[in-house]
């Protein structure tokens, strides 16, 4: 793990009870892992500039990247707690109260980082339905059963910035499905065979 | 069931009842090579040329030949009722014989030209491997379990088949539910509901 | 069934669970039985539990024991109905369906070897996929769009079940305050301009920019000295040294003239500037001559310390060398001289002769005992190679022991093992049975399809023969009727016929097809009378009146 002089240096030199009293840390803490974690700012940050907004801003996005550097790297509890006291000075209620944060929101924050990063459209769900053709131009015999299969996926939107759904139409008779179903079924045999030690 | 043709297409035909047994084999010939190249006026003239009649009449004697084909397969005629319509049609047993042949060993390909007009895209192929993501850039230390896929679909056109192919990936849980939902399509449609469809419908 | 029967007795014997002899179906299973025999399933599969054996005879317990057993079972993954009546009022169907499953469960459990703590990555590595694997594969679904991220929480973990939100890595440069630096005006900037950092980019781009500095190369300060240092070094290669000191005799010059500038006419300015530039140039002209002599001075006398070098030398030598003419001049000194040589001459052969003589014999000794010595080396690796030989052999044949003995040992465990299930090879001979009485069946089915097949296709001749005929004389008598009476009642006639029999046809075909329902519906009274319902209610009636019973002792006792 590297994490930079200079955040180092923003967490130490605000520790000062003077600059940021306690009630403001816990709010910017709390503050922080709700970003983190992909909500809205529980508490509003023009309330807690008080006299010093530069060294408030500050602290707040060293405490943002050094928290979601943590959950990067994986450190545990103890490694957290070690590099905040040792390195930054931090005082032990203070340590406490941040660790006691990160653990709590520490999946929401790997799933913010984990949603990070290019992916193939993901499939979700799959909806069909039997077609029977009475009769059509050609043919004046019913034909049937027809599949019409739409498998949904999704995928992120840049322009929207949310995900989008897609879906992928297509048509099978019984024997297309039975193919699909066997290849599938095939998939999914292999990944419950998995955890019996086959790997 | 026995098809009824109209009365312009059964006068087209009136030139093979009387002609002899080779003149008709020949005539299926024709038919065949219609239907794999497309019309040949020149084979059209000599044939005209050797019986005597216009280039028109043989013309519209193979075309009417081809009518008879695709009707029948748009019935699906079973090989009795083929016999029958064409005896109806004043052929005679000979003639017969050979165009039961004839309509033999071509139903299938009418069929596969006749499926084309519906242009949808056709389940293919799917490709899968199981794939395990251990790291990211922005998640140094993670175990995600995936499963990537090449769905392969096919659409035919008039100008052939196209094949498109669609890279997707999923995750085991969603792997299951998708596996057991298609699953689930087809043990419906072997339902017994889904059969009395099917029977009332070929009623 | 029977196989099956069978089959699921056999192995709920081998669990040791007490069934008598002369139970051979599913059928003879009372409560009890099935209490017992699941009750022993379920430890069998999960060993820590502890399950009653027999049902107590208060019927409030009885129900609280079934739904227990229930509830074991769906929790292992039973997909089919099952509750507590299923083993309280046991059919024989549902029975069967359960021990099945429960049976399957238990040859899988057994398995399974104890896993082994194992460390290092790649084996964590390895339990974690299988983990996460089990994990998402275990999970009941959920529609993604209910998942937050795509990333769902269960037991201490995570499972991704949707990677639709990912957004890709990009990266903006974020402007935070620095409170080392000491610049007013930024510090102005900070506090009151400045933007916090979540709202300096969108959501989804501020961990990234936290995290990753794909947008700023280098630190500006850097960036920024290290021009400053190339520059500096430009400097100091480029301009010659005597450039300062031209310079500063130029300075002096300037003091000097700056004093008296002011009284001077422009023309004696210029005159004095000419002036002093020549006298600038001829300064110049004889430093350089000074330079140049200073140099031409020092090698001259570096080549005269070099010469006087050479002279001591030749002084030293000749000195030498007279001294030894003085001596060599005397007759008798040189005869002296002589005969000492000789002496020392004759004494070195002497001696050459008797060094000969000593070393021969020496020299000899020396090599016999040096080839003994190497005979004997010989002879002593090879001895040390065959002790080699034999060690290893040796050290073979002990791990070969070893191996060996644990083979025996495994081998041993899995025999004992194999005890237990050695019905294996009646499970064959059954599973073959089983497989020849289907394909009896299959053989008889074919028949019957075939049979009906072969009416299908009479039926279909038929009714297209009385189509094709009817068409056929309708076409007949419809040419004809345009002139002859007779002809067209006869059509009429015909047309009616036609009518009676098509409906004649359809009341066939009706017939059949309600024969075939009523032969589903007949189908369907079976298998629901197979249930017994009838009985059941009785005792479930009966258990009901027993708790009554049961709920009015307890209040009466309180």
């Amino acid at each position: 793990m590297k994490i930079s002089e200079k955040w180092k240096h923003s967490l130490t030199s605000s520790q000062n009870i003077n600059l940021i009293p306690d009630a403001t840390y816990k709010k910017l803490v709390e503050n922080c892992f709700a970003v983190l974690t992909g909500r809205d700012e529980i508490h509003s940050m023009n309330s807690l500039y008080s006299s010093k907004p530069d060294i408030v801003k500050e602290f707040y996005a060293a405490l943002l990247s050094v928290s979601a550097e943590f959950v990067r790297c994986n450190l545990t509890k103890e490694e957290i707690a070690q590099f905040l006291t040792s390195s930054c000075n931090f005082t032990q209620p203070r340590t406490n109260l941040f660790v006691e944060h990160i653990e709590k929101s520490r999946i929401g924050i790997e799933a913010s980082l984990l949603n990070i990063g290019g992916s193939l459209p993901h499939l979700t769900d799959a909806k069909w339905k039997i077609d029977y053709i009475v009769k059509s131009n050609v043919v004046d015999q019913p034909e049937g059963p027809l599949f019409r299969v739409s498998l949904i996926t999704e995928e992120y939107d840049a322009e929207a910035q949310c995900k989008k759904l897609k879906n992928v139409n297509f048509t099978c008779t019984s024997q297309e499905l039975q193919d699909l179903v066997y290849k599938l079924k095939d998939a999914v045999r292999h990944c419950s065979t998995l955890h019996n030690h086959i790997l | 069931m026995l098809i009824s043709l109209r009365s312009d297409h059964k006068e087209h035909l009136q030139l093979l009842t009387t002609q002899p047994l080779q003149v008709v084999v020949d005539f299926c010939k024709l038919a065949l090579d219609f239907l794999q190249n497309g019309p040949n006026l020149k084979r059209y003239t000599t044939a005209a040329q050797k019986l005597e009649v216009d280039v028109d009449v043989v013309q519209n004697c193979v075309f009417g030949l081809i009518n008879l084909l695709i009707l029948s397969c748009k019935h699906k005629l079973s090989e009795a009722d083929f016999r029958d319509s064409v005896l109806t049609l004043g052929f005679s047993q000979e003639h017969q014989a050979v165009l039961s042949k004839f309509y033999e060993s071509k139903q299938n390909d009418i069929h596969r030209i006749n499926h084309i007009c519906i242009n949808e895209p056709h389940y293919e192929d799917l490709k899968w491997r199981f794939e395990v993501q251990v790291s990211s850039r922005s998640l140094l230390q993670q175990v995600t379990p995936l499963i990537a896929m090449e769905l392969v679909l096919k659409t035919q056109s008039d100008n052939g088949t196209e094949k498109e192919s669609i890279l997707l990936q999923t995750d085991p849980n969603n792997l299951l539910h998708i596996a057991n939902e298609l699953e689930h399509a087809l043990s419906e449609s072997r339902s017994r509901h889904s059969r009395k469809i099917q029977r009332a419908l070929t009623h | 069934m029977e196989e099956v029967d069978k089959i699921i007795i056999d192995s709920l014997k081998q669990l040791e669970c007490d069934i008598s002899e002369d139970v051979e179906h599913l059928k003879q299973f009372d409560a009890d039985m099935v209490v017992s025999a699941i009750s022993t399933c379920l430890e069998a599969v999960t060993p820590d539990l502890n399950l009653p054996k027999r049902l107590p005879p208060s019927m409030s317990a009885r129900l609280n024991i079934a739904s227990d057993l229930a509830q074991q079972i769906k929790s292992l993954g039973f997909k089919g109905d099952m509750g507590y009546q299923t083993i309280l009022y046991c059919n024989e169907v549902e029975v069967r369906r359960v021990l099945m499953f429960l049976i399957e469960r238990l040859s899988r459990e057994t398995i399974k070897t104890a896993p082994v703590e194992q460390t290092g990555y790649v084996p964590r590595l390895v339990k974690k996929i299988e983990e996460n694997v089990k994990k998402s594969l275990t999970q009941t679904w959920i529609p993604s769009s209910l998942i937050h991220y795509g990333v769902r929480e269960c037991d201490g973990g995570y499972t991704v079940s949707s990677f639709g939100n990912c957004c890709p890595l990009y990266t903006v440069p974020l402007a935070i305050p620095d409170s080392k630096s000491d610049d007013e005006v930024l510090k102005e900037y900070w506090i009151h301009t400045i933007p916090d950092v979540t709202k300096q980019c969108p959501g989804r781009t501020l961990i990234p920019s936290l995290l990753f500095k794909d947008t700023e190369f280098t630190e500006k300060l850097n960036l920024l000295d290290a021009i400053k240092k190339q520059s500096e070094v430009v400097s100091v290669s480029g301009i010659p040294n005597d450039i300062e000191i031209n310079i500063l005799p130029q300075d002096r010059h300037k003091e000097l003239t700056e004093q008296s500038v002011q009284k001077l006419p422009d023309s004696k300015i210029d005159d004095l500037v000419t002036e002093v530039e020549t006298i600038k140039t001829q300064f110049l002209s004889l430093q350089e001559a000074i330079k140049n002599n200073e140099l031409q001075l020092s090698q001259i006398r570096n080549m005269k310390n070099e010469e006087q070098e050479v002279l001591k030398d030749t002084l030293s030598k000749i000195k030498l060398k007279t001294k030894t003419l003085a001596v060599i001049n005397k007759e008798e000194n040189m005869a002296k001289l002589k005969n000492i040589v000789q002496n020392a001459s004759d004494r070195l052969v002497e001696l050459a002769n008797q060094w000969n003589q000593v070393q021969t014999p020496l020299l000899d000794e020396y090599r016999s005992l040096q080839n003994t010595l190497t005979s004997d080396e010989i002879k002593l690796q090879e001895e040390q190679s065959k002790l080699e030989d034999v060690k290893d052999t040796h050290q073979k044949l002990i791990e070969d022991l070893k191996e060996k003995s644990i083979l025996e040992q495994t081998l041993m465990q899995k025999y004992q093992q194999m005890n237990r299930n050695n019905n294996r090879s009646a499970y064959t001979r059954r599973i073959l049975e089983i497989i020849g009485n289907i394909r009896k069946q299959n053989n008889e089915i074919q028949k019957v399809l075939k049979d009906t097949r072969e009416t299908q296709k009479e039926i279909n001749n038929l009714t297209g023969q009385v189509d094709r005929s009817f068409t056929l004389s309708e076409e007949l008598i419809f040419a004809d009727a345009k002139h002859d009476e007779t002809a067209r009642r006869a059509y009429k006639l015909l047309a009616s016929l036609r009518d009676e029999c098509s409906s004649i046809l359809k009341a066939v075909s009706e017939l059949g097809l309600s024969e075939r329902e009523s032969r589903n519906l007949q189908e369907q009274i079976d298998t629901e009378k197979s249930k017994e319902v009838a009985v059941k209610l009785n005792r479930v009636y009966t258990d009901l009146e027993q708790i009554q019973k049961e709920t009015q002792v307890l209040l009466n006792q309180t």
